[in-house]
């Protein structure tokens, strides 16, 4: 590696009002919300660019015209050894996932990790579901005596989920069910007949239960120069209209436009610079990750949103004299209580009648069940609970390989929407567990010298528990809807699968067992912010992002009053 | 390797290696026309019309082409030369030869392969070999740009998703975009 050396005017030219490091969901908003305050901001991505609609490879491609068919060939898969796994991973979305062989990692215990390195990261192909957390996600840690209480209440975080959602534009209805708070929607994406059949047929049966449409950062009507969705889904290919929220179809653009952002990818991370004589970060030293040639940038105040395990990660190789543990890691708790909900359960169904119903397009969005179990007591074998997520369609000809049948009137029928078939799958809540950890190893490093990530984290009692009633709640739920046939699942898939890893830099109160503050900020160092899955002090059940946009913006919004006042 | 054991693996075929690039191959040669001027690397010359005749007593020609005229039967060959070890081959062969032996007028020749077909998917041993070749004339067909679009309703652009519309006589089901195959 070579050193570029800063010098006459360099460190002037490479000074900023603030650094964000990391370009995914957290880090699209983060610059968003700092330039449109005013300040001069570097965006700092690990990977590649990615511009909306230009690098949008495969957006319009037909489907015979996909390489292999979208099929990847096993000469292509060995590049690809843990993101392969990934139901999405075909020809179409490979190339926004990792290379594994480029970017190892090491499984003390068993952990997918799918990763996104380039400009957007992972939003753009999070499955954009966003529902606010009720009060009491935010109580049972310190209710129960788990983990450290969060160190703000829903009302703190309310106006946050307010501005993110006006921003980026959430379908879905305002249902009143106060385990997820109504929020600020457009129009819900339609319900076919089978939703409305299982909506009817589950509150019948089990009055505490509702089925609602899923609430999807993905627009039903045109919002912010961005286009609504026209029922391709096929987000994960980049869209065309911008319907689906990334940082690439949204934060990017609205940031430049400020003319106040320095876009710049291909940049690791290495570490960041403390300066312990002022006790704040001055700024970051990175890696091209083409040339490898080493460069530093400066600014006043840094937002780490390089996704839970990176921000970690660069927290960790920037350990110190003052900080031998990782910097910022005074409490001992960086690294620890590593998270990531639990699912790949429940029943699925199938049912030949509605016949005579179809629709038209296929529809981004699933239809979700928020948590019904311990909401005003905890009257399970298990704490906290678990939501569904679930997808009703009609059979395709993919249906006639498996039956018996030849000739025109068989292969006409084949053409035809075949019957109906159910989906549900839950998502339940994973304790904090200091054991569950993340550290460097010791030894072995990355084409880039950096040590590779060790990860240890195994699912406990309480979610082995929760997860019998998970999959008995599916099998009742549509046993009630009388369908043709139920049968359960569980794919038994290890931590990481679910792709909602939270914690190892955590909230709290007490800077003895937290890194953060109530602001994102970091306990030890005034100038650092943290604002994305690594903030985390529980995992509730919802799907986070919505969450972490909302914790970024107002972080921000309270740095930059910080800066204002000259207190930062 | 029992007989048995090798028409088990006949059912992993489109796990095999080269599956992506034969097919991949074969909807390249549909769009650019080339499809039926392939010469035929598995399949003997007195077996040709024999398989041209079985994908198309599979699918005929109805509202979409038949499968031999999208070149599927060339689909096939090139799936058996590629994707097949020895014993497999010649589990297929030997099936093939049923075929040759009971030919007759047309009529005949649909009500046998309908029985073979039932029996394939009763899980009889013997006739197991055809439902690898019925399973591939199917994806052959329908995921070339004539079985998508004529055979399916391809929506490359919907407008909007609307929850539900009548389905009739005439409503076709949703073309597949991502394959996902399981035999």
């Amino acid at each position: 590696m070579t050193d570029i050396n800063i010098t006459g005017k360099g460190k002037e030219q490479n000074t900023f009002d603030a650094i964000v490091i990391g370009s995914g969901i957290t880090g699209g908003i983060a610059a968003k919300e700092l330039t449109e305050k005013g300040l001069k901001v570097l965006l700092l991505e690990r990977g590649r660019m990615v511009e909306h609609l230009k690098d949008y490879k495969y957006a319009t491609t037909d489907p015979w015209d996909l390489p292999y068919r979208n099929i990847v060939p096993p000469e292509q898969l060995h590049d690809y050894d843990v993101q392969k796994k990934l139901y999405l991973f075909a020809q179409d979305s490979k190339d926004f996932l990792v290379k594994d062989s480029d970017h190892p990692y090491v499984q003390e215990k068993p952990f997918q990790w799918f990763r996104g390195y380039q400009v957007g990261g992972r939003s753009l192909l999070w499955s954009k579901h966003c529902y606010r957390w009720h009060e009491r996600d935010f109580e049972s840690n310190k209710l129960e005596g788990i983990g450290t209480d969060w160190p703000i209440r829903y009302n703190d975080i309310a106006p946050w989920y307010s501005h993110i959602e006006k921003y980026v534009g959430i379908s879905g209805n305002r249902d009143g069910l106060p385990q997820v708070p109504d929020g600020e929607y457009l129009p819900p994406f339609d319900m076919n007949i089978m939703d409305k059949h299982l909506q009817k047929r589950i509150k019948e049966q089990f009055p505490e239960r509702d089925l609602i449409i899923g609430r999807m950062a993905i627009l039903t009507e045109d919002h912010n120069g961005r286009q609504r969705c026209h029922g391709r889904n096929l987000c994960h290919r980049g869209c065309i209209f911008g319907a689906p929220y990334s940082s690439n179809s949204g934060a990017i653009p609205d940031a430049a436009k400020t003319g106040n952002l320095t876009l710049r990818p291909f940049s690791i991370v290495a570490s960041l610079i403390y300066d312990r004589d002022k006790r704040k970060i001055a700024g970051v030293n990175i890696i091209d990750s083409e040339t490898k040639e080493t460069t530093q940038y400066f600014a006043r105040i840094v937002f780490l949103n390089a996704s839970t395990l990176g921000s970690t990660q660069i927290l960790l190789q920037s350990k110190t004299e003052d900080f031998p543990e990782g910097l910022a890691n005074s409490s001992g708790a960086l690294g620890h209580y590593l998270m990531d909900h639990h699912a790949g359960i429940g029943a699925m169904a199938g049912y030949s009648g509605f016949k005579n119903s179809y629709y038209i397009g296929e529809r981004p969005a699933s239809v979700y069940i928020p948590r019904f179990v311990n909401l005003h007591k905890n009257d399970k074998n298990y704490l906290r609970g678990f939501g569904f997520e679930n997808y009703t369609s009609r059979g395709d000809w993919t249906r006639g390989l498996n039956q018996a049948g030849v000739g025109a009137e068989w292969k006409e029928e084949l053409t035809k929407p075949g019957d109906w078939f159910v989906y549900f799958e839950a998502y339940g809540e994973t304790l904090p567990v200091y054991d569950n950890k993340v550290s460097l190893d010791p030894v072995k490093k990355d084409k880039w010298g950096l040590p590779l990530l060790n990860i240890s984290m195994a699912y406990g009692e309480n979610e082995r528990k929760m997860r019998e009633d998970m999959k008995q709640s599916a099998i009742e739920m549509l046993e009630a809807a009388k369908l043709d046939w139920v049968t359960s699942f569980d794919y038994d898939a290890p931590p990481g699968s679910v792709i909602h890893e939270m914690g190892t830099a955590r909230m709290g109160n007490d800077p003895k067992t937290s890194v953060l503050n109530k602001w994102n900020q970091a306990h030890d160092i005034d100038n650092l912010f943290v604002t994305d899955g690594s903030c985390m002090a529980s995992t509730a059940c919802q799907n986070p992002s919505l969450t972490y946009m909302a914790l970024t913006a107002r972080a921000c919004d309270y740095a930059v009053k910080k800066m204002e006042k000259k207190e930062l | 390797m029992t007989r048995r054991d090798i028409i088990k693996t006949l059912g992993m075929v489109s796990l095999h290696a080269m599956f992506p690039a034969v097919l991949s191959g074969f909807l390249a040669s549909c769009k650019n026309g080339t499809a039926n001027e392939k010469k035929l690397t598995f399949f003997h010359d007195d077996e040709q019309d024999v398989i041209k005749a079985t994908v198309d007593i599979i699918l005929p020609a109805t509202k979409s082409a038949s499968a031999s005229a999208v070149g599927v039967h060339n689909f096939l060959d090139d799936v058996f030369t590629a994707c097949l070890n020895d014993d497999q081959r010649k589990l297929i062969r030997d099936g093939l030869k049923v075929f040759t032996f009971q030919w007759k007028d047309q009529d005949d020749k649909i009500k046998f392969v309908t029985m073979i077909d039932r029996e394939a998917y009763d899980g009889k041993e013997e006739f197991a070999w055809f439902k690898i070749v019925k399973q591939c004339t199917l994806i052959g067909f329908f995921t070339s740009q004539e079985g998508t679009t004529r055979a399916g309703d391809y929506q490359k652009i919907p407008d909007k998703f609307i929850g539900e519309v009548p389905a009739t006589e005439n409503t076709l089901a949703h073309s597949v975009t991502a394959l996902r195959i399981s035999l």
